[in-house]
């Protein structure tokens, strides 16, 4: 819901934006002076200035990012004082006003789409690895079974070579061994760390014992997630998945069901403002649409609510199998005790006391929507292949039918996939290595479209893909350059036997007023034909009433 | 209750505006310096100045100053608006006679809240 203030909100920002790039364009100005003569003092004091009043506002509008570039620009300022300024400074201030550059344009409403959407059908670049075993069996098993999930890996023996290794270009992940030299492992972490942009990559530790303090160790000098040796393989890609995913992934929602409007706008400010998706409601009736719409991944709900308890809304949510891993934040004015016992009771995950200051909520927010993430990758994805489940897949393609039924421009096609003669790669060369294709079909699949494309395992060797706002025509070349490059690999056996597979493909464009099972029993008759007629082709569906 | 607020920055004077008369139910009156501001202050007979530190021509703790010495204006309880949120600073401006020190960046949905609370009123 919306107020007249979050109107007006919105439409002053739009105008900080606009005016944003002139004062990017004063601050760029004042740089070519300084490039020219270091203690220039108009420039000086324009620059410091322009960074200053970055500052203050950037955080006010929602931006907070714009105000600590701004805010170290400005450090920098006082420090020159009157000059002269030298290369580093005007260097680092460059840098900074390209990032700011970046900042007003990526909230910029008509800019182009943000990045994080490449066009599908596009290969994303693979994500870079890098493995630091000193076990040589350990790290090629390593390096295979990263390879095989499409990863880009690099793999070294030593830590010393590991240091070399880092170069300029970092990798997205750092896996590295410490059962051996651990506080030399832990250093590398460190050292990663503390080098420009360290923070960024995904770190895995691996240890030889699994001991709470060994985990806590790797932890706390800078690593994502520690693995006791031997390692599941599968359990380290998934956690690897899901790190790396986190920061294309889509920005979490959060629905809000609170009957106070200005309560309302204080979460979305300060919830907006720390880029995440939000969505309110004040009346609990709609909280079931919402759910199924939004599809939020934290709800926060006020207890007092018009007609209905907010802890009995919990409880009926948390009935619902769809709704058992998502992440509750009950809001409450009064702080007793026993607000606390009923909203634990009730089933709610974090019960936080109004006013709730901005901090508290947005970290609050920011370790349950994690936490909730993380569950939802286990309950929802297939351990194998990392795709989603079949109930996933199913539960995702009702809501694209309830979106069709709301707009019915909207376009969106079912793609059933299935391998050809995969029984005989089973008898051929051994389930291992049959596995191994279904892994390199997924990894095709997930590299190939986007993070939001619903693309799931819906049987043993078939799959499911749900391509939205694609003509048929379209989807159905989209699916064709896939089959031609998947026919195009070439798979090893463990015996070191090459082959290769190859699928077909059966398309159905969704009608208007169809359901999910006709929808997907005509993908399937498509598939069928396609079987049919020869395999290792793509077969869409007719038109149908 | 009627605020003046004194930003050399339109971005801060809009939001400032929007967060204490929209939201906080205040009345606004504005001024884009510090010699303005005086004139302001004495015209309009603020309750409270919003003051931002660093403005070009006249600043911040030259303008409160100046409010100190005019009996008209003496009285009237003066909040700086700093983005320099470190103690020592915050220190210096509430040691020349401030009523406290918000900084920016600031939420807009609390500003007013935290000015009441500031100036201790209800």
């Amino acid at each position: 819901m919306s107020t007249a203030w979050d109107d007006e909100l919105a439409d002053l920002r739009a105008v900080y934006l606009r005016e944003a790039r002139g004062r990017i364009d004063d601050l760029d100005r004042a740089l070519d002076l300084l490039a020219r003569d270091g203690s220039d003092p108009r420039a000086l004091l324009e620059l410091r200035r322009g960074f200053h009043a970055l500052t203050g506002s950037g955080a006010t509008y929602g931006m907070p990012a714009v105000s600590a570039l701004a805010l170290e620009a400005e450090r920098r300022c006082t420090a020159v004082g009157s000059g002269p300024a030298v290369a580093s400074d005007l260097k680092s201030w460059r840098e900074t006003v390209t990032g700011l550059r970046r900042e007003f344009a990526a909230a910029d409403p008509r800019a182009a789409p943000a990045p994080e959407a490449p066009a599908r059908g596009v290969e994303r670049p693979a994500p870079s690895i890098l493995v630091v075993e000193e076990d040589a069996a350990e790290r090629e098993a390593l390096v295979r079974a990263l390879g095989q999930e499409s990863f880009a890996v690099r793999a070294t023996a030593g830590l010393d070579g590991a240091v070399a290794a880092l170069g300029p270009r970092l990798p997205d992940a750092l896996i590295v061994d410490a059962a051996g030299d651990q506080g030399a492992a832990f250093a590398l972490v460190e050292r990663l760390r503390a080098q420009p942009g360290g923070d960024r990559p995904v770190v895995l530790v691996l240890g030889r014992h699994g001991g709470v303090l060994d985990r806590v160790e790797a932890i706390h000098c800078g690593a994502d997630g520690h693995f006791t040796k031997p390692v599941d393989v599968l359990a380290l890609v998934r956690r690897l998945r899901f790190l790396l995913d986190r920061e294309g992934a889509e920005a979490p929602r959060i629905l809000s069901v609170d009957d106070d409007p200005q309560q309302a706008a204080f979460l979305r400010t300060v919830l907006a403002s720390a880029g995440y998706e939000f969505r309110a409601i004040d009346d609990p009736g709609h909280l079931e649409s919402e759910l199924a719409a939004f599809r939020p991944d934290l709800v926060l709900m006020d207890v007092l609510l018009p007609g209905v308890s907010g802890y009995d809304l919990v409880r009926s949510l948390r009935q619902d199998e769809r709704h058992a891993t998502l992440p509750v934040i009950v809001l409450t004015t009064q702080g007793e005790l026993d607000a606390r016992i009923e909203a634990a009771r009730a089933g709610g995950d974090e019960h936080l006391v109004k006013p709730v200051s901005p901090a508290l909520l947005l970290s609050t927010v920011a370790a349950r929507v994690e936490r909730g993430r993380f569950l939802r990758l286990l309950v929802e994805r297939d351990g194998l292949t990392g795709l989603l489940t079949h109930t996933t897949l199913l539960e995702r393609a009702r809501g694209v039918v309830a979106k069709k039924r709301r707009d019915p421009d909207r376009q969106a096609s079912w793609v059933m996939i299935d391998l050809d003669r995969f029984k005989a790669v089973n008898d051929d060369h051994g389930h291992p290595t049959g596995d191994q294709v279904l892994v390199r079909l997924a990894g095709l699949l997930r590299a190939r479209l986007r993070q939001a494309d619903v693309v799931g395992r819906y049987g043993g060797e078939e799959f499911a893909v749900v391509l939205e706002d694609l003509t048929a025509e379209e989807a159905a070349r989209l699916v064709e350059r896939l089959r031609a490059d998947f026919a195009g690999i070439e798979h090893r056996s463990r015996e070191g036997a090459s082959f290769r597979a190859t699928f077909s493909a059966g398309l159905a464009s969704l009608q208007d007023g169809e359901s999910v099972s006709a929808w997907v029993h005509a993908a399937d008759r498509a598939l069928y034909a396609a079987k049919a007629g020869g395999r290792n082709r793509i077969v869409t569906g007719p038109a149908r009433r | 209750m009627k605020v003046l607020i004194v930003d050399d920055e339109p971005d801060i004077r809009r939001i400032a505006k929007l967060g204490l008369s929209r939201v906080g139910g205040m009345e606004v009156v504005e001024a884009t310096n510090g010699t303005e501001a005086l004139a302001r202050a004495r015209e309009d007979h603020p309750d409270a100045v919003l003051l931002d530190v660093m403005m070009p021509v006249l600043d911040g703790p030259s303008t409160l100053a100046r409010l100190r010495e005019d009996p008209a204006t003496a009285g009237i309880p003066v909040v700086f608006l700093t983005a320099k949120a470190i103690a020592a600073e915050v220190e210096r401006l509430k040691s020349l006679g401030a009523a406290g020190v918000l900084t920016k960046p600031f939420d807009p949905m609390t500003l007013a809240r935290e000015l009441r609370a500031v100036l201790g009123v209800p």
